[in-house]
């Protein structure tokens, strides 16, 4: 039997588990009043421990912070319609534009290059100035809705 | 022993649910964790006043977060560990960590010994029990937890009364698991040799 006493941080480990003690280290407390006592001692700190009531808040914790939380917005689904309209209006665009594409090909080869630059420069300033227009409404919805 | 609430809906469910605009499911979260925080806080926050609006900020300081949260742990060590962070930093701001008092520890643990030499622990301890009445002990107790500092007293609840694991625990206040073990080991021998010396004075 070895002399040495166990340390306690053995004592404190055999006793939270019993299988963590290696043979010499068993034996040796088997034969041993001194560590058998600290081992107990330990026992009944951690019992005790165990049996010492858990706080609580004196007040409804749950309903003083929902009163704080701010309204969520839901996160949005996403609108499966709007697809299915981009592509009915992308079909309304590209199918004529199938059906008519030898008549659009001789319209840029027989107009003037003038007409063509003069058509092909209001229609980008419209396409450009709508976009603007969309996005300035669009910015001064956001700036409507309260988030705080 | 502080017993978790068995989740009537899953973490997963909830969370969908607060993210959905549902803040009666946060209530729930709340309900659930509750006692976890509240170990934490009480045995970090000294003053009684301060932990009302502390316990407020943690689930508040959730709430905001909550969108971050990828089930990388259960959210109730999530919470935990928002709770223990910012009772640290409350302990930061007002200089409260205390150090560890390495000197005064030495000097419980050598007069411990020394009632070793003198008598056997298993004495002490009978004639304790025999002396003293169960309320008396947790009295005892409770004022030898009292001195010990808010990390060691948040760790020893955690472990004996929350049973969290030590890896739960290393996740809540994201100290190494042998870090963990460590301050562990310290806490109970501080509290083992404040308690023998207790029932030493008793006995004289």
């Amino acid at each position: 039997m070895t002399t040495a006493h166990l340390s306690e941080e053995t004592l404190q480990q055999y006793v939270l588990d019993k299988t963590s003690a290696n043979a010499i280290d068993t034996a040796h407390l088997q034969n041993c009043p001194s560590c058998q006592a600290l081992a107990a001692a330990y026992a009944g700190l951690f019992a005790d421990l165990q049996a010492t009531p858990d706080p609580a808040f004196e007040f409804d914790l749950a309903a003083m912070v929902v009163a704080r939380l701010p309204a969520l917005q839901p996160t949005p689904t996403f609108d499966h319609t709007i697809s299915y309209l981009l592509i009915a209006a992308l079909a309304a665009i590209a199918v004529p534009i199938y059906l008519l594409r030898s008549n659009i090909a001789r319209l840029f080869t027989v107009a003037t290059p003038l007409f063509t630059c003069s058509a092909a420069i209001i229609i980008t300033a419209v396409l450009l100035f709508q976009t603007f227009d969309h996005f300035k409404k669009y910015q001064q919805k956001m700036q409507a809705l309260d988030f705080s | 022993m502080h017993h978790h609430l068995g989740n009537i809906l899953s973490d997963n469910q909830l969370v969908e649910q607060v993210l959905g605009g549902n803040n009666s499911a946060f209530a729930n979260i709340v309900q659930q964790t509750e006692g976890l925080v509240a170990q934490i806080v009480f045995k970090m926050i000294p003053n009684p006043e301060d932990r009302k609006d502390i316990a407020q900020d943690i689930y508040l300081k959730a709430f905001h977060h909550l969108k971050g949260f990828k089930f990388q742990a259960r959210l109730s060590t999530w919470i935990g560990q928002i709770a223990y962070n910012t009772c640290l930093n409350y302990l930061e701001k007002r200089k409260l960590v205390l150090p560890d008092n390495t000197a005064e520890d030495q000097d419980a643990h050598d007069t411990a010994l020394e009632l070793l030499s003198t008598t056997t622990l298993q004495t002490l301890r009978n004639d304790a029990e025999q002396t003293l009445a169960q309320k008396e002990r947790a009295a005892i107790l409770q004022k030898a937890i009292h001195r010990l500092s808010p990390i060691h007293k948040t760790l020893i609840s955690l472990y004996h009364q929350e049973e969290l694991s030590y890896a739960e625990i290393g996740q809540i206040t994201t100290l190494p698991e042998g870090t963990v073990k460590n301050y562990l080991f310290r806490a109970r021998k501080a509290l083992k040799d404040d308690l023998l010396l207790h029932y030493k004075k008793e006995e004289l």
